[in-house]
């Protein structure tokens, strides 16, 4: 095999730099998947000296985001269900990315409640985070509503999303989520 | 009196010792299950039976959690769990219920407020305490 065949391994790697990617995942997102994303997280924020409080909200945001591809992610025909979780770090700043499919029925759904909680103010979130634990009751599927407020609250930034047609039944959802030390 | 109630930890899953002889009443780990619900539906069945139990006999009920990581759904059955306890801190005739809760750090908002929040379900204090203060 030439040596070329292998040039995209180091583009790749030049894209995670430039990008600051300090943990980049494709592919079936089951329980164990999950406990090695989560393992492999937090080895790495630890290596880095990541603030503990900081820590914490990086950890619990990749907890919600991959539990969210899990419980509302997608399989496209018999392939396994899809998720791709990105983490990218500019000093101090985190960026975690998360994409998923979804139903194209829930595309207005998600929209109207990233816009709810980009709308709100932080005290309005704990307001909106009450109410639910007061209230709803869990989904089949043992959720209880409650992840992207969790997810906006821990990050304290607006939420970025997009949505892009994959076919006829389903789209790409993909979400940011900013997390910044506070002062 | 009603059996200890013991779940050993997981990576995903808080270790669970409710051991009413042992006044231990204890849940120490982190909690993020992919199905929280069924997790926690053996603690809740058993705490039922406990309490209903416990009202005419005099034993106060000291819990005790460290749960630092959990995810947002936990967070909703940790809140039932303070509601169960407040309806039996006001029928009680003589048990009371204190509660202590230890987190790694103090600066923690996020879950200093989710602890706040757990206890506006409750009628009793939840005495949070920091592993990074030094211990008086």
């Amino acid at each position: 095999m030439s040596k070329s065949n292998l040039n995209f391994v180091k583009a790749i790697g030049t894209k995670m730099n430039e990008h600051k990617f300090l943990l980049t995942y494709k592919g079936d997102i089951s329980q164990d998947i999950i406990k090695g994303i989560l393992a492999l997280t937090e080895k790495k924020l630890e290596l880095d000296g990541t603030e503990i409080s900081l820590k914490k909200k990086v950890f619990n945001i990749m907890v919600e985001c991959l539990q969210n591809i899990s419980h509302h992610g997608q399989a496209h025909e018999n392939q396994s269900k899809y998720g791709l979780i990105m983490i990218g770090r500019d000093q101090n700043d985190f960026a975690i990315y998360s994409s998923n499919l979804i139903t194209n029925e829930s595309v207005n759904d998600i929209k109207n409640k990233i816009e709810t909680v980009n709308h709100a103010s932080k005290d309005e979130l704990s307001e909106m985070y009450k109410e639910i634990l007061l209230s709803n009751r869990l989904s089949e599927k043992g959720t209880a509503g409650l992840g992207l407020i969790d997810i906006a609250k821990k990050s304290g930034n607006k939420l970025d999303y997009h949505f892009e047609s994959f076919n006829d039944n389903l789209s790409y959802f993909v979400l940011r989520t900013l997390v910044k030390p506070s002062n | 009196m009603q059996a200890a109630l013991k779940i050993a930890s997981t990576v995903f899953t808080p270790e669970i010792n409710f051991d009413p002889k042992q006044d231990i009443f204890s849940v120490i780990g982190r909690s993020y299950p992919e199905n929280v619900a069924e997790f926690y539906k053996p603690v809740f069945e058993w705490l039922k039976i406990f309490l209903n139990e416990s009202k005419h006999i005099k034993q106060n009920i000291h819990v005790y959690f460290e749960v630092d990581y959990l995810n947002s759904t936990t967070l909703k059955l940790y809140y039932e769990l303070a509601k169960q306890f407040k309806d039996f801190n006001e029928d009680a005739e003589f048990a009371r219920i204190t509660w202590t809760w230890k987190l790694e750090s103090s600066m923690d908002e996020n879950m200093i407020e989710n602890i706040k929040t757990i206890k506006s379900a409750s009628n009793f204090e939840i005495e949070v305490q920091f592993e990074d203060e030094a211990e008086s």
